[in-house]
């Protein structure tokens, strides 16, 4: 009866910390997979009971596969992942404990005489589990469902400091309790009063991890705002040289005339084989349908074949393109801008190879030589210090292609880098 | 009727992925004729120099340019300008693709403009007529590569006797219990024809992933080529076959898809 009681209660404790880490993290494995590993943390502890394991080795083992589940089911760095093992711990052991104290005062007896009161014990216990369950929910449908971090390490690492050194006060005052047999009003209430510091530790971190999220997303407009000025920039220099080539044409024209009128054929032949062989690099060389696109991808073949960058473009008609704007322009101006420094630093031949295709999906591709990048979940470690503040570049470029709902993969080898992304469009 | 249980020795002779270049029928046109003399003579010279065959024609009008050469043709080079308005390098290039479908496309001009007509005729490369000298060469290696590709071919023995079919033709490869299944559809014709011969699914997989296959089931092996739709519900051929995909390998695969598409 009791393995039976034992069992129920660690089934009450996983779906408290299922509710919990789905409310602060973001799941990255199947469902089958996570079934499997919840009945595992269930089960686990389960038979260490059944075969008699000293309870506090039992308890250890328990703690150790709930910090596997954790670990092997959720999304998030390691220290982010590692804060919310501890902190339901905690909330849960103050929980139980008030409960536990509360209603031993309530019927006038010590805790310790409570817990040899099987049935009324069981109750109380019972209980607690369900408010933390009902509170984990809570917290759960509260919460917005936004799970990405933002936060830096550095503050993670300050900010699990408080949760790790009240889960060894919380630990030493249990087994205070066990030594003197029973429980004191003093000892519960610095529980309870870590379990609240806790509480606002938890609400500060969500607090930062929105201010950083808020300085992203300015560090994104601010981004955006550059290169639509830097694109409006090179639409003026185009314009301008566009009239400038129209006015040379018009002088030239007015030259060939005066050299027919006069019968000077041969040097109006001259003339215009000289013309021919000066003419310029037109200055529009990309035609996709797509205006917005035509004057990014314009820009960047300009500022590519100004730096002696060999570029090859493929577009498909690209008037279809429904895609945000911004969106656009940021993508693929970070694509390219990455590119083009990408071949700065190779000593190699530079090149860089475009598709931009559109069907039912936006196929676009970028393929640049470069020297070796680490590409770590699809991610380029930026190279620039402080990394902090740089790196934005790709940063944008994921945080764009997620919100499109994106496929996208990178890649490199023998001196390639490969970028290639599918966007699907709405129809 | 197919053939007696196969053993490894048998299933390598069975199903072999051949490459080969036979002699290269080269097509120049421009109206320019300087300029095409010395096109013609540079290609000329790089291909021997290489000791590859070559028969190159030249034209200064496309209307010169029969059907049957155009047919027999493996590499264009083209002017986009021409001086008679009736038609461009983007026209000759479209009678091209009614033609023939596989041959090389290379526009050699003045301007390069990358428009969506372009890649409506698959033009494989533009060079720019005052770079020639620094970028025939290469073009031409890298010309002669896809042609190589084009050119693969897989070999099965099937109901009896052993044949060839080039590697662009196959849609693709299905598992049926022992036997593999190949679904061909010839270039410019609407008819898929199925081809059994004994040989595991894994293995043509080990042999044709360098050749642009890609495994999205258990038992289907797929010609990119011919992928014109990989989503994780389904995938879509271009003559309109659907196949389902494996939601289990979906992600690793389509990026692979992804990848393989930029570098086409």
């Amino acid at each position: 009866m009791e393995y039976l009681i034992s069992a129920f209660w660690s089934l009450l404790e996983l779906i408290f910390f299922h509710y919990f880490w789905n409310a602060f993290l973001e799941v990255k494995t199947t469902k089958k997979m996570y079934i499997l590993s919840f009945a595992g943390a269930w089960f686990l502890p389960t038979i260490y009971t059944l075969i008699g394991l000293n309870s506090d080795y039992g308890q250890i083992m328990s703690y150790v596969i709930i910090s596997l589940v954790c670990i092997l089911n959720y999304r998030g760095s390691l220290l982010r992942r590692l804060l919310f093992i501890i902190l339901p711990y905690i909330f849960g052991t103050i929980i139980n404990t008030a409960l536990l104290y509360g209603s031993s005062w309530l019927l006038g007896i010590s805790v310790a005489d409570l817990i040899w009161r099987k049935i009324t014990y069981t109750f109380v216990v019972t209980i607690g589990k369900l408010i933390t369950i009902l509170l984990a929910w809570t917290v759960f449908h509260i919460r917005s469902r936004k799970k990405t971090e933002s936060l830096q390490r550095k503050w993670l690492l300050l900010t699990l400091s408080f949760p790790v050194i009240s889960f060894i006060v919380i630990l030493t005052i249990y087994y205070e309790f066990r030594n003197q047999g029973d429980l004191s009003l003093g000892l519960v209430v610095i529980n309870i009063l870590l379990t609240l510091s806790n509480i606002a530790i938890v609400y500060l971190i969500q607090l930062m991890e929105k201010s950083a999220s808020e300085a992203k997303k300015l560090a994104l407009l601010n981004q955006q705002m550059e290169i639509q000025t830097s694109s409006i920039l090179a639409l003026e220099q185009n314009y301008r040289a566009q009239r400038k080539a129209t006015h040379e044409f018009q002088n030239q024209l007015q030259t060939i005339r005066s050299l027919i009128t006069s019968g000077d054929y041969s040097n109006a032949q001259e003339y215009i084989q000289q013309l021919q062989g000066t003419q310029s690099t037109r200055i529009f060389s990309v035609s996709s349908h797509h205006p917005i696109i035509d004057a990014v991808l314009n820009h960047k073949y300009q500022l590519a074949n100004d730096n002696d960058i060999d570029v090859r473009i493929q577009v498909n008609d690209l008037s279809g393109v429904s895609i945000d704007t911004n969106h656009i322009v940021v993508l693929l101006s970070n694509l390219f801008d990455n590119a083009i420094e990408a071949c700065l630093r190779y000593d190699g031949e530079r090149l860089i190879h475009c598709s931009i295709l559109a069907s039912d999906s936006l196929y676009i591709s970028i393929r640049n030589t470069s020297l070796p990048v680490e590409i770590k979940n699809n991610y380029i470690e930026t190279s620039k210090e402080p990394r902090e503040e740089h790196g934005y570049g790709l940063a944008h470029i994921d945080l764009i292609l997620n919100h499109l709902h994106a496929e996208f993969i990178r890649s490199y080898s023998d001196g390639l880098f490969e970028f290639a992304a599918e966007i699907p469009l709405e129809n | 009727m197919i053939s007696a249980k196969y053993n490894s020795a048998e299933l390598a002779e069975s199903c072999r992925a051949e490459i080969g270049v036979h002699m290269i029928r080269i097509t120049i046109c421009d109206d320019n004729r300087p300029f095409l003399e010395e096109i013609r003579s540079k290609i000329r010279s790089i291909l021997s120099h290489r000791k590859i065959d070559a028969e190159i024609r030249v034209f200064d009008c496309a209307e010169a340019i029969q059907d049957d050469l155009i047919s027999t043709t493996d590499v264009f080079f083209l002017d986009i300008d021409f001086a008679d308005m009736r038609y461009n390098g983007i026209d000759i290039a479209k009678r091209i693709r009614r033609i023939r479908k596989d041959s090389i496309i290379v526009f050699v001009t003045n301007f390069i403009e990358y428009a969506p007509e372009g890649y409506e005729v698959q033009a494989f490369r533009y060079l720019l007529k005052r770079k020639i000298d620094s970028t025939l060469e290469q073009c031409l290696l890298q010309t002669i590569d896809k042609l190589q590709t084009e050119q693969e071919t897989i070999q099965i023995s099937t109901s009896g006797e052993t044949r060839k079919f080039p590697l662009s033709d196959v849609l693709y490869i299905e598992s049926q219990a022992h036997l593999a299944v190949m679904h061909v559809q010839k270039a410019g014709h609407h008819s898929v024809k199925t081809y059994k011969f004994y040989s595991s699914l894994s293995s043509l997989e080990d042999q044709l992933s360098h050749q642009g296959f890609l495994r999205i089931q258990k038992s289907y092996l797929v010609n990119m080529r011919h992928l014109q739709k990989y989503q994780c519900t389904q995938a879509i051929l271009d003559n309109g076959t659907i196949l389902p995909v494996s939601e289990k390998i979906y992600s690793e695969q389509k990026q692979k898809y992804l990848l393989w598409k930029g570098r086409q």
